[in-house]
């Protein structure tokens, strides 16, 4: 998704994201995780260390939720503990995985530059917001790291005292805020000498949106049409867990393969292209 | 072809009893180079300041400045950006944007400029500029003189008739300073530009100008090309001349010859034919002394590298320095002179070797701003600093902010500060960096006089007309270790290049001759006196007092609610399964693109989106400063007192602008549009709280936001994007799972607020005083 202009990865992500948090059907669910963890790894990403969370929320789910007619065990408090309520928290847990490993693709391949891109055009203000904190966050974190060396530099000796150690956390805040509003002014003087303030401003971005982004958005939004649009997929949880296909269902599980795959199948491709 | 015109001009900044610009008279012509220059507080900034309208500072003018024969007021803020183009002093923070590219095109934006123009004008000045390779990077990753090229491109980017630069090289190193002059030079000579420029570093600037302004105490003390000026200087016998470059001063003390050599190269050619009359005498030119005594500082063969894989940064370096010496170590750029100082400093311990203090160590950084604290530099001392703020001719200061003294007075109140802890050993980073030659003297007689009671200096430097002048030894460092050590004669006249510009001007003739005042005596002229220090500190006004009014948009804050609940009674009716999610997700549209959208709208000022900003990644930033606490964030805090001092409207963006980027650093999730509703309520509510709220309450509302808001939201997001029913035993567990976490977050951010809220309004209102004092134009 990186290759595209930003407004295709936001619909991209939009799209999978939205899926993934709506959909119930194991199956749709296992489909959008793998790509998702697919499409991680094709980033160089980890997202697995996340696994022991979710299989634990999963375990944990009919101690709280007791609905269901299959009764493993009963619980200390003589609540039952269900098989419908365990398989319902291994959707919960697919949910949240899937969306989860979802957002980190969406934040590698979303960078600032993009984000800016996305924001200059709906609100120019905004965009500029959001492009000026990304510039000043390194010079702050820069700046915290040169007022603790210098606080050092005072003959100061370490103390490991929480007390001690909150009082300088204090003082560096303190330096690092007087700091970062006195020269705010300079920044304000600096715009409006290169006309900040004038009526018609335009946002420029180095983003072009070309065939390639047409025929690619085309592509997300047939696709999360099919599966949004076609019905057959059923699967009920409580109180008895019921499934039925429907050929219906087939199509559109296909396409939201497709849209959930779309990155990891580029990539592939691109690997391929590089290797003839 | 006369561009700009001033009429007897004169200026007196509010409630100053003296004019800080006195009957100024100048005509500058097209494609001319004029270099205005004057000890610091002459006036020099607050001239600039007045040729350009958006930045011209609020007081009483007299007289008129005319652009191409029209009064600069009459013209358009457009043409103005277009016709004017302003360099500011520090590069770091004239920079509006994140990246290079977004820099350079962003004063095109700001005149409408389409896209496609944008792409090409941009295009076209980074390659003029050799920006090109660091296009596409990230602002913070380059360095000072990079950054401040990048200022200059994007104020040619407008392609400006005058360009006018504010002491553009004072942070920059000499090497980076002579690259960005020489740019400057190229724009005046290859097109024309009219160059307008403030500059204390004459040893370049003089050679590049047609004519040069001195000014003193608001008034013209000198006016014409160099060698007038310097000639003018000589006569007045004023402080100035020890600015002049190098050969310019040796001239006009020795004064024979036609015209005065501005450069080495003239220099040595006029110094051959001046010695063929009158030959000069070597052995005029002072001994030096070889200090000697305890040693206080050894290192031996030190070696360091920051991490276990990297290259070695010292390669057994050796050092000797005894008690009471100035001792000067010199070298370029990453040779490792920084990192020298820090295991001298024993910051950080070397992998091999030894190092051996003898004594208290204290080090004065580069920046000292690192370390103010404090609302007046009292403060800052602690109560016991009379007799300290004198030795540093500080003592007439004391009642001031900081923030509010010029760069060399800030130098002194730091290294006051230093004096304080009662170190044997000084470690100086720098020192010169951004200081004129009046205050340099200056604070080499406040070193002399520390040197006499016993404490030894060493300090890092990159200024070689210092080092030759005043220290006691000087030392090279490259590739890590210590090649030459020895007295500052010795040292410089050894070397061909990287010598004084008094050096590599006479250094054939007389050997030992390294500075000015060496080439001056051994050709029989007169060392001028040292200059007398300037008599009264410059006039400084207390800024008007304005109270900003801040137009609630109450119709939002009304209707949002209301909007809100009629969503929850249709969502949870009409949607279907998931229908807790969608209309929670529908509420947080509601709730924050009206807020979004109003600010866009109302075209908010330059210094309001600035504070914004800040606000913003302080909210972010500030964790770093608690790294020693890793529970603590004071982004929650920080959103409070932003809506508290700037209204609900701001409240709301920087609550929701942290929550966006701060997951941009450290991890996006599902959970961030929920964060940012969090947020942004609480900025909002804050917004609404009476401004004169006390502390005590101003915390117990930090707690409940941060327990009840913040955690009523979050808790049951998290149950919302997983469960399509949530049951309310469900939201409980989430509640109680999250509570711990919650109530450290509470506790922090009432602590912050207890700690902080004060100090921040004040320095924001502080803030707000000044930027309302500068934009009262005329």
């Amino acid at each position: 998704m990186a290759v595209f202009h930003p407004f295709v990865s936001l619909c991209y992500f939009a799209s999978v994201i939205f899926c993934s948090m709506f959909f119930s059907h194991p199956i749709l669910l296992l489909i959008s995780l793998f790509g998702a963890v697919f499409y991680a790894w094709t980033l160089k990403l980890k997202t697995l260390r996340f696994l022991p969370v979710f299989l634990l929320a999963m375990l944990l789910n009919p101690i709280f939720s007791h609905e269901g007619m299959t009764v493993l065990f009963y619980l200390p408090s003589g609540n039952p503990y269900t098989l419908e309520s365990l398989v319902y928290g291994g959707k919960v847990a697919l949910t949240l995985m899937s969306t989860v490993c979802w957002c980190f693709c969406f934040q590698r391949v979303m960078t600032g530059e993009k984000i800016h891109c996305l924001l200059s055009r709906v609100a120019p203000t905004l965009g500029l917001v959001f492009s000026q904190i990304l510039a000043l966050i390194p010079r702050f974190f820069e700046q915290t790291r040169a007022v603790i060396r210098a606080q050092k530099g005072l003959g100061r000796a370490e103390d490991k005292r929480v007390f001690v150690r909150m009082k300088r956390s204090i003082e560096t805040f303190s330096t690092l805020t007087t700091w970062a509003l006195e020269h705010a002014i300079e920044t304000a003087d600096s715009m409006k000498a290169r006309g900040y303030g004038l009526p018609g401003r335009s946002a420029f971005t180095r983003f072009r949106f070309s065939v390639r982004d047409w025929l690619a958005l085309a592509l997300v939004f047939l696709t999360l049409a099919a599966c949004l649009l076609t019905r057959g997929l059923a699967f009920r949880y409580f109180p008895t867990i019921r499934w039925s296909v429907a050929p219906g269902g087939i199509l559109g599980a296909l396409s939201y393969f497709l849209l959930c795959f779309y990155p990891v199948i580029l990539s592939v491709w691109e690997v391929r292209r590089w290797n003839n | 072809m006369e561009q700009l015109k001033l009429k007897s001009l004169s200026f007196a900044y509010p409630q100053a009893k003296t004019f800080a610009l006195d009957q100024i008279d100048l005509t500058v012509e097209q494609g001319e180079f004029l270099t205005v220059c004057g000890e610091s507080g002459c006036g020099k900034t607050t001239l600039l300041r007045l040729l350009k309208p958006e930045l011209a500072p609020g007081g009483v003018r007299q007289g008129e400045v005319l652009l191409t024969g029209h009064p600069i007021e009459q013209l358009s803020s457009r043409e103005s950006a277009a016709k004017i183009g302003f360099v500011l002093q520090n590069p770091t923070h004239q920079i509006v944007t994140d990246t290079v590219w977004h820099e350079l095109a962003f004063g095109l934006e700001n005149l409408g400029v389409p896209c496609e123009e944008i792409r090409m004008r941009v295009a076209e000045t980074a390659s003029f500029f050799g920006i090109e390779p660091w296009f596409r990077q990230n602002i913070s990753t380059l360095s000072g003189g990079q950054k401040q090229l990048v200022c200059l491109a994007s104020v040619m980017a407008l392609r400006p008739e005058i360009l006018i630069l504010d002491e553009p090289t004072a942070g920059l190193d000499p090497i980076a300073a002579q690259e960005f002059l020489s740019a400057v030079g190229t724009l005046n000579r290859e097109f024309g530009t009219t160059v307008i420029l403030s500059e204390h570093r004459l040893e370049e600037a003089i050679p590049l100008s047609n004519r040069v302004l001195v000014l003193d105490a608001g008034r013209i003390a000198a006016l014409g090309s160099p060698h007038e000026v310097g000639e003018i200087l000589t006569q007045k016998d004023h402080p100035m001349r020890l600015a002049l470059p190098t050969p310019q001063r040796i001239y006009h003390a020795v004064d024979r010859g036609d015209t005065a050599p501005l450069t080495p190269r003239d220099g040595k050619v006029w110094l051959n034919e001046f010695a063929k009359t009158h030959p000069p005498d070597a052995s005029r030119i002072p001994q030096d002394t070889v200090p000697q005594g305890e040693q206080v500082i050894t290192a031996k063969d030190v070696w360091f590298r920051y991490e276990k894989e990297g290259e070695d940064v010292l390669r057994g370096m050796n050092l000797n320095v005894h008690r009471g010496e100035l001792f000067a170590l010199v070298g370029g750029n990453g040779a490792g002179k920084s990192t020298a100082l820090t295991i001298l400093a024993g910051q950080e311990s070397p992998q091999r070797g030894k190092v051996c203090m003898g004594g208290n160590v204290c080090v004065l950084p580069q920046d000292v701003q690192t370390l103010f604290v404090g609302n007046t530099v009292k403060e800052f001392l602690g109560e016991d600093c009379v007799e300290v703020a004198e030795l540093c001719r500080i003592g007439h200061l004391l009642e001031l902010h900081p923030y509010d003294l010029s760069g060399g007075e800030q130098q002194r109140a730091a290294l006051a500060k230093l004096l304080l802890c009662a170190p044997d050993l000084l470690l100086l980073d720098e020192p010169t960096r951004g200081m004129d030659a009046f205050f340099k003297r200056e604070f080499a007689e406040i070193l002399n006089d520390l040197r006499a009671r016993g404490v030894t200096v060493l300090l890092v430097t990159h200024d070689l007309e210092f080092a030759a002048e005043y220290a006691s030894r000087c030392a090279l460092l490259f590739d890590g270790e210590v090649l030459s050590c020895s007295t500052p004669r010795a040292f410089f006249s050894q070397n061909r290049f990287y010598t004084t510009a008094a050096n590599r001007m006479a250094g054939e003739l007389l050997a030992r001759a390294v500075t000015a005042e060496d080439v001056i005596l051994a050709c029989g002229g007169v060392v001028p006196s040292p200059p007398k220090p300037p008599q009264t500190p410059q006039q400084r006004s207390a800024p008007n007092v304005q109270k900003e009014s801040h137009r609630p948009s109450s119709f939002l804050a009304m209707m949002t609610p209301i909007l809100a609940a009629l969503t929850v009674f249709l969502g949870l009716r009409f949607f279907g399964p998931k229908r807790y999610l969608l209309t929670g997700l529908l509420i947080l549209l509601e709730v924050t693109v009206p807020f979004f959208l109003a600010f866009e709208r109302r075209k908010p000022p330059a210094s309001e989106i600035v504070t914004v900003s800040v606000l913003c990644a302080l909210a972010v930033a500030g964790r770093g400063a608690f790294f020693a606490l890793p529970q603590v964030k004071p982004a929650l805090a920080v959103v409070i007192v932003a809506g508290l001092s700037l209204g609900m409207e701001s409240g709301c963006l920087v609550g929701a602008m942290t929550v966006l980027v701060s997951n941009f650093f450290f991890g996006q999730g599902p959970w961030t549009p929920w964060q940012m509703l969090a947020l942004g309520l609480i900025g909002l509510l804050s917004g609404l709280l009476p401004k004169n709220i006390g502390r005590g309450a101003l915390c117990v509302f930090g707690f409940l936001s941060a327990l009840v808001i913040y955690g009523g939201i979050l808790n049951p997001a998290s149950v919302l994007i997983a469960h399509e029913a949530p049951t309310l035993k469900l939201i409980l567990a989430a509640f109680a799972s999250g509570l711990s976490f919650d109530l450290i977050h509470a506790v922090s951010t009432a602590g912050f607020l207890w700690f902080f809220s004060n100090p921040m309004r004040e320095k924001l209102r502080r803030m707000r005083q000044k930027t309302v004092d500068f934009s009262m134009v005329k």
